[in-house]
């Protein structure tokens, strides 16, 4: 069989194996089975080692770690500190207390990797802060829904690691290189509220009474404890002193603290984060697992060497290649969710990527942002799910809301891939080669 | 009596996968204490990553009976019930025959590392065949688990995981996604 007719027979399999629900962890199993078949005649010699070696692998130990301090941290005050100790600060900015939306998410995502928590933690504070306020629904949802997505962004990020592993780059470095992105889309966010508000003055709420200096530096003390938390995890990370196995396992330490401190820290809570990262972290490892055998099953088939030659081949510039890439990344984000998108497609894409001269941190990053993309693209985003039942809407509604946002997003994908030195590789480079 | 069995076998295996995550946070907090006072922790990298793999295999069932191992629900959330019911049963037999097939080959690789006695390369000499049984076993559970899914459905009543996951959603809990 020929590279072309048992690509397309896998594809036919996978998106049947998919489509009937089977889970997706089994789906890709059950894929690899198949791929691997044509090249082997027992498969499951090769199964139990690429399970064994995907899931157990020290650098790999990052990713339970960081899900569980999100878990601690999402049953913690930690929104409520936020939205109160960033709100003062804002009130002359036109727009207000709409960018607490956007620097909550984006502080909240530097102590979580994860995109629906960092939506649904912000969010269940500010939505009904906002609502009393008389702020515009439609902007707030918007803002929200999207704002969400930097949990995945600004480092720590699971799907980081996720790609750090699949792709075999430094998990560090792909982190660092999230942080001038991620500082970018808030930019581009509150700069898109600013001049909403100014073109809508009809749509602003009245404003508020005039706080002190000192009043403003009260309200924001509450801010320190998760500012020594992001300096202890992203800080010791950055400066080489810890790896990001250990930062995570620090992290947690960190936010076990921060929950003792606040009084947030019961035993129930414990047992209930705990329960819940380690289903969670259950549910992506076994996704990794599969996608591992239908890597090593790809490997054998020669599929993605012959594809990537073929790119080459067909002389398609780098730009080009990044066009086509973001279209298949978008479609496969309305099925697919960020780990199953990014675990099914490295084996393929990433020789096509290296072919075509990109760095693969970069291309990290670029997939993190399809990744966000997809979180708020309908019909299957997680963002507008938390948002759904935050607000009851229906989901066509919320979409519309993020539409503007969606766009800052999409600039932000042009705008790393016209200066991918100065916006993503540079800092890493910078700050790892002291 | 059965019913309580099961539960408490899914809910037994996933606690040993919950001390498994606690484990491997508690190695890394003794290793740094360790470190700190010029001490080695002797395979502690080896233990971190084995932990790992259990905690991932031995939560796989009660993972999967919430309905928080992830599927497409595009197509079929949109069926009627009896097509509905129709695809469970479909996806639960293959999922049923992959699990099937992976307990297999799992245990088949414990069998033949205990038999040439394969060791870890690294500080510490680890039995391989010893870490290496979290992932039949885990995946054993998870095979009970869904022949019982199954076995629901096939008496007409609605899967777990299906109940579970609507809970959730009802409830405005997302904390199963990333």
């Amino acid at each position: 069989m020929d590279h072309i007719t048992l690509s397309l027979l896998l594809l036919t399999v996978l998106c049947l194996l998919l489509g009937s629900g089977l889970w997706i962890a089994l789906a890709l199993a059950g894929t690899g089975y198949i791929a691997m078949l044509v090249a082997n005649p027992s498969p499951g010699l090769f199964l139990a080692s690429a399970y064994w070696e995907s899931t157990g692998s020290w650098t790999l130990a990052a990713l339970p770690m960081f899900v569980w301090m999100g878990e601690i941290l999402f049953r913690t005050k930690l929104s409520e500190e936020l939205f109160n100790g960033l709100a003062p600060w804002v009130r002359r900015i036109p727009g207000r207390l709409l960018h607490v939306n956007i620097l909550a998410c984006g502080i909240f995502g530097s102590v979580s990797g994860s995109s629906a928590a960092t939506c649904a933690t912000v969010s269940r504070i500010a939505l009904p802060e906002l609502q009393r306020r008389g702020y515009d629904e439609r902007i707030a949802i918007g803002s929200l829904a999207t704002a969400g997505t930097l949990g995945i962004m600004i480092p720590p990020s699971i799907i980081m690691v996720i790609y750090a592993v699949a792709a075999e780059v430094s998990i560090v470095r792909v982190f660092i290189a999230g942080c001038l992105p991620g500082l970018l889309v808030m930019l581009l966010f509150s700069g898109y509220i600013i001049v909403w508000a100014l073109l809508n003055p009809s749509k602003q709420p009245p404003p508020e009474p005039r706080l002190s200096f000192m009043a403003k530096l009260r309200a924001s003390s509450q801010l320190i404890p998760c500012g020594l938390l992001i300096i202890g995890v992203i800080g010791t990370m950055f400066i080489g002193w810890a790896t990001a196995t250990e930062a995570a396992a620090f992290g947690v330490l960190g936010s076990l603290i921060l929950a003792v401190v606040t009084g947030t820290l019961t035993f129930r809570s414990f047992f209930e984060s705990l329960a819940a990262a380690t289903r969670l972290s259950c549910m992506i490892l076994f996704i990794l697992a599969g996608a591992a055998f239908l890597t090593k099953a790809m490997a054998l088939t020669g599929i993605p060497t012959a594809l990537a030659q073929q790119v080459a081949s067909a002389g398609l510039g780098p730009y080009a290649i990044i066009a086509i890439l973001t279209g298949v990344y978008v479609i496969l984000g309305m099925a697919l969710d960020g780990v199953s998108m990014i675990v099914l497609t490295t084996s393929v894409v990433i020789p096509i990527v290296q072919q075509a001269g990109f760095d693969l941190v970069w291309f990290g990053i670029f997939i993190v942002l399809l990744v966000e993309i997809a979180e708020i693209t309908p019909p299957l985003g997680f963002n507008l799910f938390v948002m759904q039942t935050m607000t009851g809407k229906e989901q066509t509604e919320v979409a519309w809301a993020s539409l503007p946002f969606f766009l800052m997003l999409v600039l932000t994908v042009v705008l790393i891939t016209l200066f991918p030195v100065t916006l993503v590789t540079g800092l890493p480079e910078w700050l790892l080669a002291r | 009596m059965l019913r309580r069995a099961l539960d408490g076998l899914y809910w037994l295996s996933a606690a040993v996968a919950a001390a498994c995550l606690f484990g491997i946070f508690a190695i890394m907090m003794i290793q740094v204490a360790l470190r700190s006072m010029n001490r080695p922790f002797p395979g502690a990298d080896d233990v971190t990553a084995y932990l790992c793999v259990a905690a991932t295999f031995f939560a796989l069932a009660y993972t999967f009976r919430r309905g928080e191992l992830i599927r497409v629900g595009l197509l079929i959330e949109r069926l009627g019930p009896k097509l509905r019911r129709v695809f469970e049963i479909i996806s639960l037999g293959l999922a049923a025959g992959l699990t099937g097939y992976i307990v297999f080959w799992t245990a088949n690789d414990v069998m033949f590392s205990y038999e040439i006695e394969d060791m870890a390369q690294g500080s510490v000499p680890f039995m391989l065949w010893i870490p290496k049984m979290a992932m039949p076993l885990g995946a054993g559970v998870l095979l009970v688990a869904i022949l019982d899914e199954l076995v629901t459905v096939l008496f007409g009543q609605k899967p777990n995981y299906v109940r579970a996951a609507e809970e959730r959603a009802a409830r405005g809990d997302f904390s199963a996604e990333v």
